[in-house]
C-alpha cells in the first residue's frame, strides 16, 4: 500500500463527512411519512451514495496510482506557493460574506478590494485607491443609476 | 403552404413596423449586456422591467422581453470565454473550452464561434418553432415524471463523460451536487432541509451563483496561488481578420452547430432547465463524436460552439410551451407569462385563434432579434479581446465581479424566493381549485413562509398529487440535474 495523496484524503475526507452529517440531519427529517416517502429519505440516500463514493475514493487514492494533470498555463514549478496570497484572497471573500450584511456593500466591497489589490498584489496607494474608486463609480451607476436596483445597504448604521 | 405565407406575412408585418423593431433593439442590446453581467440574469431583469411594459402595447412588451432572453444568451458565453465566469447557468459548460482558447491567444475565435453557433441555432430554432411549435407543443405534453425522471438520469450520466479525471471522481462530485440540490424548502411538505434558518438558503443554491463561485473564485485563487505568481501570458491578435475563427476552426465546428442546433431545439420545448442540459448533452455528443477527445477541455472549437448552438436553439424552443400551451418552461417565461397575464392575454391553446397577431408577431421578431444581435456582437468582439490586454492584478477589480454582485445576487436570489413562493402558493391554490383567473392573472396571497405551508392534509396531498401528475414540478428535477451538472463541472474545472 501506498501513502495516499494528501488532497484525495482531505476531498475525500471532508466529502464523507458532510455526507455522514447529511445522513444523520435526514434521519432526523423523517425517512418514512403516512405511507409515503418522506422530506428525509431523498437526501439521506444521497448522502449515503457520498459517504460510499468518498469511501470509494480513499481506497482508489490508497491504492491506484493517477497521474496529476497540470493546469495548463501555469509554471507549477517556478516558485513556493503563495499561501500569504490565498490566505488574503480567502480573508476578502469570508469577510465580504460575513461583514455584507451589516456594513453594506460600499464600505465592504472598497475594504475587501483595498485588501487585495494593497495587500495581495502590491499596488501602489495611488493606483489601489484609483481602480478601487473607479470600480464603485462603474458598479454605482450601472446598478444603481441605469438599472435602478439597489445594493444592499447597511443595517448597522 | 399557403398558411404559413399568411402567418409570415402577418408576423413580419407586425414585427417589421418601427416601434416594434426599436423594441426588439432595445430587447437584445440588454440582454446581451446583462447576459455579460454575472449575476444579474434575464429573470432579474424581466421583472424589473415588467412595471415598464404594463402600458406597453402588448406584442411590443413580450418583444422586448422575448429579445433580453435570447440576448442573455448571446452575451452569457461572453465572460465564460473571457474571465471563466458564466454570465447563464447554459453557459457553465462552454467555460472549460471557450476559456482555454482565450488562454491560448483564440478569445475572438472562441467568441465568434459562440456568436454565429448562437446565430445559426436561433434561426433554426426560430424556424423551426414556426413551423412544428404547435404540433410538437403536444408532444412535449406528453412529458410525465418518469420521462422526466430519465432525463434528469441521462443528465446525469451525461456529466460523468463530461469530466477529464477519474469516473469515481465523477460520480463523487456528483453525488455532491446531488446532495447540494436538496439545500432549501421541501416541495411536498414544506420542511426545511439543511437551511440553517437562513432565509437565502430557502430556494436552493441557484445553479448560476454556484457556478460563479466554482469557477470565478475557483480561477481566482488558482491564479493568485500559481507558483509562477502569475499565468501564462495571452496575446490577443491585433487583427481584426485573425479575430474570427480559422478555416479549420469552421470545418470542425460545422457539424458540433448543427447537432446542437437539433438536440437544443427539442430539449428546450421540455419543460424545465433545457437550455443547462442540452449544453451539456451537447458537449459530451461532440467530445464522444471527435476523433480528437483529448482535447476537448484544452481549447476544443467544437466544445464551444456546440453547447453554444444548443443553448441558444433551446431559448428559443421554451417558447413553443409558454405561448402553445401556457407553461412557462423555467423562471424566465414564468416571469414573462406574468406580464402577458397583466396585460389580460392568457398564454395558451387558444392563444393562436385569439391573439395570431402576437404569436406570429413574436415569433417572426426572433428572426429579426437574432439578425440584430449577430451584427451587433461580431464588431464587439475586437472590444472584448482587449479586456485580455488589461494586467492581471488591475484586472482583479474587474474580474472580481463574483465579489462586486454578492450582494446583487443575494437581491436576486430573495427575488426569485417571492417569485417561486408566488408559484407555490399558485400550485397549491390550483391544486385545491381556488385559483381565481381574471384579467389580472389568479389572485392568491402568498405566504411570506413556504415552511408556514405545513404539511398538507390527506385530501389536499390526494389534490396535489392529481395536480402534479397532470403538471408536475419540473423546478425540482431541473434543479437537482443542475446543481449536480454545476459540481461536475466544477470537478473538471478544478482538475
Amino acid at each position: 500500500m501506498r501513502r495516499v495523496e494528501p488532497g484525495v484524503l482531505v476531498g475525500g475526507g471532508v466529502l464523507g463527512l458532510i455526507g455522514l452529517w447529511a445522513a444523520l440531519e435526514a434521519w432526523g427529517y423523517g425517512l418514512w411519512r403516512a405511507r409515503a416517502p418522506g422530506e428525509g429519505l431523498y437526501p439521506f440516500i444521497v448522502a449515503l451514495s457520498l459517504m460510499g463514493l468518498a469511501s470509494a475514493s480513499l481506497v482508489q487514492g490508497a491504492f491506484v496510482r493517477t497521474t496529476a494533470s497540470l493546469r495548463p498555463g501555469f509554471d507549477d514549478d517556478a516558485g513556493p506557493p503563495q499561501w500569504r496570497k490565498i490566505a488574503i484572497y480567502l480573508a476578502g471573500l469570508a469577510a465580504l460574506a460575513g461583514l455584507l450584511p451589516a456594513l453594506g456593500y460600499w464600505i465592504v466591497t472598497a475594504a475587501v478590494l483595498v485588501l487585495i489589490l494593497r495587500g495581495a498584489e502590491g499596488l501602489s496607494w495611488r493606483l489601489t485607491f484609483a481602480v478601487t474608486a473607479a470600480s464603485s463609480l462603474v458598479t454605482y451607476v450601472v446598478f444603481e443609476r441605469l438599472l435602478g436596483l439597489p445594493l444592499p445597504r447597511a443595517t448597522l448604521f | 403552404v399557403s398558411d404559413i405565407l399568411a402567418n409570415a406575412a402577418l408576423g413580419f408585418g407586425i414585427a417589421l413596423s418601427w416601434n416594434n423593431l426599436l423594441f426588439c433593439l432595445i430587447g437584445v442590446t440588454l440582454g446581451t449586456a446583462i447576459g455579460v453581467l454575472p449575476g444579474l440574469g434575464p429573470a432579474a431583469t424581466i421583472a424589473l422591467l415588467l412595471p415598464i411594459t404594463y402600458r406597453m402595447d402588448a406584442v411590443a412588451s413580450l418583444i422586448l422581453l422575448a429579445g433580453i432572453y435570447y440576448g442573455a444568451m448571446y452575451g452569457g458565453s461572453i465572460t465564460s470565454i473571457l474571465v471563466k465566469v458564466p454570465g447563464e447557468g447554459a453557459s457553465v459548460i462552454t467555460c472549460l473550452d471557450g476559456y482555454a482558447m482565450a488562454r491560448k491567444g483564440r478569445a475572438g475565435a472562441a467568441l465568434g464561434l459562440s456568436a454565429v453557433g448562437s446565430f445559426i441555432a436561433g434561426i433554426i430554432g426560430t424556424v423551426g418553432v414556426f413551423l412544428l411549435g404547435p404540433p410538437l407543443a403536444s408532444v412535449a405534453l406528453a412529458f410525465g415524471p418518469a420521462e422526466y425522471a430519465a432525463l434528469v438520469v441521462v443528465g446525469l450520466v451525461l456529466v460523468t463523460h463530461v469530466a477529464q479525471s477519474t469516473p469515481l471522481a465523477s460520480l463523487l462530485m456528483i453525488a455532491a451536487g446531488l446532495l447540494l440540490a436538496t439545500l432549501g424548502v421541501d416541495p411536498i411538505y414544506g420542511t426545511e432541509r439543511f437551511t440553517f434558518g437562513q432565509l437565502d438558503l430557502f430556494d436552493g443554491v441557484p445553479v448560476a451563483i454556484l457556478a460563479m463561485g466554482v469557477f470565478g473564485v475557483a480561477e481566482l485563487l488558482a491564479v493568485a496561488s500559481s507558483r509562477g505568481g502569475a499565468p501564462a501570458p495571452i496575446y490577443p491578435p491585433g487583427q481584426v481578420r485573425e479575430l474570427l475563427p480559422s478555416r479549420e476552426e469552421w470545418r470542425e465546428s460545422a457539424p458540433a452547430i448543427a447537432r446542437g442546433t437539433g438536440l437544443g431545439f427539442f430539449l428546450g420545448l421540455l419543460p424545465g432547465g433545457g437550455a443547462l442540459i442540452a449544453s451539456f448533452a451537447s458537449y459530451v455528443i461532440e467530445k464522444r463524436l471527435s476523433p480528437h477527445p483529448e482535447r476537448f477541455g484544452q481549447g476544443a472549437p467544437a466544445g464551444v460552439a456546440g453547447p453554444e448552438s444548443a443553448n441558444n436553439a433551446a431559448a428559443q424552443a421554451a417558447f413553443v410551451p409558454l405561448l402553445s400551451l401556457g407553461i412557462p418552461a423555467n423562471v424566465v417565461m414564468g416571469v414573462m407569462m406574468g406580464g402577458l397575464l397583466i396585460q389580460g392575454i392568457q398564454p395558451g391553446p387558444r392563444l393562436l385563434a385569439t391573439r395570431p397577431d402576437l404569436y406570429w408577431a413574436v415569433i417572426c421578431s426572433m428572426l429579426i432579434g437574432n439578425v440584430m444581435l449577430i451584427i451587433l456582437n461580431v464588431p464587439l468582439i475586437s472590444i472584448f479581446v482587449q479586456l485580455l490586454r488589461i494586467p492581471f492584478r488591475g484586472a482583479i477589480a474587474l474580474d472580481h465581479p463574483v465579489l462586486r454582485h454578492r450582494g446583487v445576487l443575494a437581491a436576486q436570489q430573495r427575488f426569485r424566493c417571492r417569485i417561486n413562493d408566488r408559484l407555490r402558493c399558485r400550485r397549491l391554490a390550483a391544486a385545491s381549485g381556488e385559483v381565481r383567473s381574471g384579467p389580472a392573472g389568479p389572485r392568491f396571497r402568498p405566504r411570506r413562509h413556504p415552511g408556514a405551508l405545513g404539511p398538507p392534509g390527506a385530501a389536499c396531498r390526494a389534490r396535489l398529487a392529481r395536480h402534479l401528475r397532470a403538471a408536475p414540478d419540473r423546478g425540482g428535477a431541473a434543479r437537482l440535474g443542475d446543481a449536480a451538472a454545476a459540481v461536475a463541472g466544477a470537478e473538471v474545472a478544478l482538475g
